[in-house]
C-alpha cells in the first residue's frame, strides 16, 4: 500500500509515524512518502514557541479536548525516557493572566498543579500551572530520523495517483486552500522575537477577552531563547517581519516583565498560524482522472498544533484503519 | 562623620554595607576583606530562597528576616535592575521519601503559591511519596555581589582588599566595626562553637531545566541558574576541605540523575566546594571591644550557615538597626 504524506510540520510527520508504528506489521508493503516543499527548520511547527496549553475556551469542542489530553498525556510519558531532551520535550510553569475573572478551562486537570494566583502573586487575576514544552526545531528533527518516510520535493495530486498512490493525507496547514478550496481555513499571522533573557524561567500568557486570542502579550521560555509575541491578524498571508508589530510586541512584553528591558533581542520571525474555526480531520474518497483515491485531511489547527499533534494522529491512524477495513473487508486488522 | 569599618565581602558583608550606607548618611562605610567576587563562599551557594534552621535562635526572628529577605528580592525581580542582579523567579517542587512532621513549615506563607503537590505531580518522582510545590527565588551571588558592590560605590562607600586578622587594626581608625567574616571569626572573633559544613556542588549545562527540585533531607537538589544548573550536595560538618572530592562527584549526579533523568544528558561546566558558617543560633550581637583607651562597638553578623542568602537582607536590617543605635550612644543629644 502506498501513502502520500503532503506536509512535513508536526502533523504530516507524527501523522505518517504514528500509521507507520500502528500498521506497518500488517500491512506488507507499507510505503508511506512525505511531499513537502518546507521542512525543518523552515516550517510554522519550527518557529511556534512550543507551549502546550490549548485556547481558553473549547466551544464544547470535546473532540479537540480529547485530542489535547492525548497530546498531553503522551508527551508526559515520554518526560522520563532517554530521548526527552532529543525529541525537546521538558516542563515549564507559569503563568496566564486575565484582565477579569474566567471560568476555568478544560484543560484545569490535564495539566500539572493547576490552581488560582494567591493575592500576593499577582494583582490581577490568574492561574499557574505546570505544563509541557515541545519544541518544533527539536521535534520535528527527531521525527525525521525516525521516519521511515522519504521526504521529497512538492508533487500534486495528479502526478500522485499517476504512481499508484492509495491513500493521501494531507497534513498541509494553511495551505490547504491550494489543494482543495476551504472557506474555513484562514491565515492567523503572527510576528514573534526571540530574545536572550535565560533568567526567565516561567512562562506568561495574557488573554484579553475583548482583543481575542494571541492578541495579547506572552512571553515563553525555551531552551535557547525566550519568545516574545502577542500579534494574531487574521487573513494576512504576509510573512514579513515589520517594525510596527516588532515595536508593538517589545513594548508590552516589557510591561509584563520588566526584567526583559535589557535583554538582547536575536531576531524576529513571522509564521501563519492555519486558523479554522475547528479542526478538519475526516476522510473522503476522490476521483483522480480514472481513479479513486482516499484522502485523510488533518490541518487548521491554528496556534494548537503542537498542542494537539498526537492526539490527532491517533485519529488519522484510526482514519487509515478504517479504509483498510473498506479495501479488505475479510482481512483481519 | 562616623566611621564604619564591615570586615567580609560575602552576601553578608556587602548587604550589610549597603543597608548602612544607603539609610545612615552621616557613616562612610569601608569593606575590608581577603575575598572578593568570585571567590567568596556566597558565590558556591546556588542562592535560593530556602530557610535554613537555626536551632537556637527563635522561630519569630527567622520568619522575620526571611520575610524581609524574600520582599526585598521579590521586588528586584518585577524591576529592570533584575538581570544584572541576578535575581528572578523560580518555582519547584520539594520532596520527601518520608512524610516530614511539619507538612506546613514557617516559610511556607512567605514564598508564593504554596500548596501540597497532587498525585500527578507525584507521580514524576516514584521514590516519594510527599512533596510541596511553590515559587521561591533565586539570588545569584555572581551577579548579585557586583551589583551591591555598584550600590555601595554609589552611596559612598569604599572596598578594600586587606585580611583582618585582629579587631586591634582597625579600632585607631574607626568607629564602629561590622562583623561580617563567616567561618573567619572563628579566628577573628575567637568563636570555637563556629564550623564549617562542607559542601560541594557541581554546575551543569541543562538550559531545558525551569523548575529547582530539592530532596527534603537536604543532601540531593538541582536548582537551575541563569547560564547553568547547580547540582547539589554534600553537608560534611566539621570538614575544612577546599579541594573537589571524586567520589562525591560521582555520588551527586547519580543522585541528581535519579530524580530528574534528563541530567544524564547534561555536560558538567565546573565542581567547586564552599564550606558553610554553621552555629547553633545566629550571633547578631553588639560587643565593646576594648584596645587601649578606645573602646569601639563591634556588630557581630556571622554564623549564617547554608542560609546567608535566605536572610541576608533582614539580617542586614537588624546590624544596621545596632549600628544606629551605637552611634546614638556614642553621641547621645546634649542636655546642656
Amino acid at each position: 500500500m502506498r501513502v502520500a504524506v503532503i506536509g512535513a510540520g508536526v502533523i504530516g510527520l507524527s501523522s505518517a509515524l504514528c500509521i507507520h508504528d500502528r500498521y506497518h506489521s500488517k500491512v506488507t508493503p507499507l510505503s508511506i512518502d512525505v511531499y513537502t516543499d518546507r521542512f525543518t527548520p523552515l516550517t510554522t511547527s519550527d518557529g511556534a514557541a512550543g507551549l502546550w496549553q490549548p485556547y481558553l475556551h473549547d466551544n464544547g469542542n470535546m473532540q479537540e479536548t480529547k485530542w489535547n489530553k492525548e497530546t498531553f498525556d503522551y508527551l508526559l510519558s515520554l518526560i522520563n525516557s532517554p530521548d526527552s531532551i532529543q525529541m525537546g520535550i521538558f516542563t515549564q510553569s507559569g503563568y496566564s493572566l486575565f484582565t477579569e475573572p474566567m471560568p476555568e478551562p478544560s484543560w484545569k486537570d490535564i495539566v500539572l498543579g493547576f490552581r488560582h494566583l494567591t493575592p500576593q502573586e499577582m494583582k490581577i487575576c490568574g492561574w499557574f500551572n505546570t505544563t509541557l514544552m515541545i519544541e518544533g526545531k527539536s521535534y520535528l528533527p527527531w521525527l525525521m530520523d525516525r521516519s521511515v518516510c522519504t521526504v521529497s520535493s512538492p508533487s500534486f495530486l495528479p502526478s500522485c495517483t499517476k504512481h499508484g498512490v492509495d491513500v493521501i493525507l494531507n497534513c498541509t496547514g494553511v495551505r490547504a486552500g491550494e489543494l482543495q478550496p476551504d472557506p474555513l481555513l484562514t491565515p492567523g499571522q503572527g510576528q514573534i522575537l526571540r530574545v536572550d533573557a535565560p533568567w526567565l524561567k516561567h512562562f506568561i500568557t495574557t488573554h484579553n477577552p475583548k482583543s481575542g486570542k494571541y492578541c495579547s502579550a506572552y512571553i515563553i521560555p525555551g531552551s535557547r531563547s525566550v519568545t516574545v509575541g502577542g500579534i494574531f491578524q487574521a487573513g494576512n498571508w504576509s510573512e514579513a517581519n515589520n517594525s510596527e508589530d516588532h515595536r508593538q510586541i517589545w513594548e508590552e512584553g516589557c510591561r509584563l516583565a520588566p526584567s526583559l528591558k535589557n535583554a538582547r533581542i536575536m531576531d524576529d520571525w513571522t509564521g501563519l498560524r492555519p486558523v479554522r474555526s475547528s479542526v478538519r480531520l475526516d476522510s473522503e474518497t476522490l476521483q483522480l482522472g480514472n481513479k479513486q483515491c482516499e484522502v485523510i485531511h488533518n490541518y487548521g489547527h491554528g496556534g494548537c498544533g503542537l498542542t494537539m499533534h498526537w492526539g490527532c494522529a491517533l485519529e488519522a491512524a484510526n482514519l487509515f484503519g478504517k479504509i483498510l477495513k473498506k479495501k479488505r473487508p475479510s482481512h483481519f486488522w | 562623620q562616623d566611621k564604619v569599618a564591615v570586615v567580609g565581602a560575602g552576601v553578608i558583608g556587602l548587604s550589610t554595607a549597603v543597608c548602612i550606607a544607603e539609610s545612615i548618611p552621616s557613616c562612610a562605610v569601608t569593606v575590608l576583606a581577603e575575598h572578593f567576587t568570585p571567590d567568596t563562599t556566597s558565590d558556591v551557594a546556588a542562592g535560593i530562597l530556602l530557610p535554613h534552621p537555626f536551632p537556637e535562635t527563635p522561630l519569630h526572628k527567622q520568619r522575620c528576616w526571611f520575610k524581609d529577605t524574600f520582599d526585598h528580592l521579590l521586588s528586584i525581580c518585577n524591576s529592570t535592575d533584575a538581570a544584572e542582579a541576578g535575581v528572578f523567579l523560580l518555582s519547584g517542587w520539594q520532596v520527601f521519601q518520608e512524610t516530614p512532621s511539619t507538612k506546613d513549615p514557617y516559610w511556607s506563607t512567605v514564598v508564593l503559591g504554596f500548596h501540597m503537590m497532587t498525585d500527578a505531580e507525584l507521580q514524576r518522582f516514584p521514590k516519594y511519596k510527599f512533596g510541596q510545590s511553590f515559587t521561591t527565588i533565586k539570588c545569584e551571588c555572581s551577579k548579585y555581589l557586583l551589583w551591591l558592590e555598584k550600590r555601595l560605590k554609589n552611596a559612598g562607600g569604599q572596598l578594600h582588599t586587606e585580611k583582618i586578622t585582629g579587631f586591634e587594626q582597625l579600632t585607631s581608625s574607626y568607629d564602629i566595626i561590622v562583623n561580617c567574616s563567616g567561618l573567619g571569626s572563628r579566628d577573628l572573633a575567637d568563636d570555637q562553637s563556629l564550623y564549617p559544613v562542607r559542601g560541594q556542588i557541581l554546575r551543569v549545562h541543562a538550559p531545558w531545566l525551569k523548575h529547582f527540585i530539592r530532596d527534603g533531607n537536604g543532601h540531593t537538589y538541582i536548582f537551575p541558574g541563569i547560564h547553568s544548573v547547580t547540582l547539589g550536595g554534600t553537608r560534611q560538618k566539621h570538614n575544612w576541605e577546599m579541594s573537589v572530592d571524586e567520589a562525591d562527584s560521582s555520588g551527586i549526579f547519580e543522585r541528581c540523575c535519579e530524580l530528574e533523568p534528563s541530567l544524564k544528558k547534561s555536560q558538567v561546566c565546573s565542581k567547586l566546594v564552599g564550606l558553610r558558617p554553621t552555629r547553633n543560633s545566629l550571633r547578631l550581637e553588639r560587643e565593646f571591644f576594648v584596645h587601649g583607651n578606645r573602646q569601639v562597638p563591634i556588630i557581630h553578623n556571622y554564623g549564617h550557615g547554608g542560609g546567608g542568602i535566605s536572610i541576608h537582607w533582614g539580617t542586614a536590617l537588624e546590624a544596621t538597626q545596632l549600628v544606629k543605635e551605637s552611634i546614638n550612644w556614642r553621641n547621645p543629644t546634649s542636655k546642656l
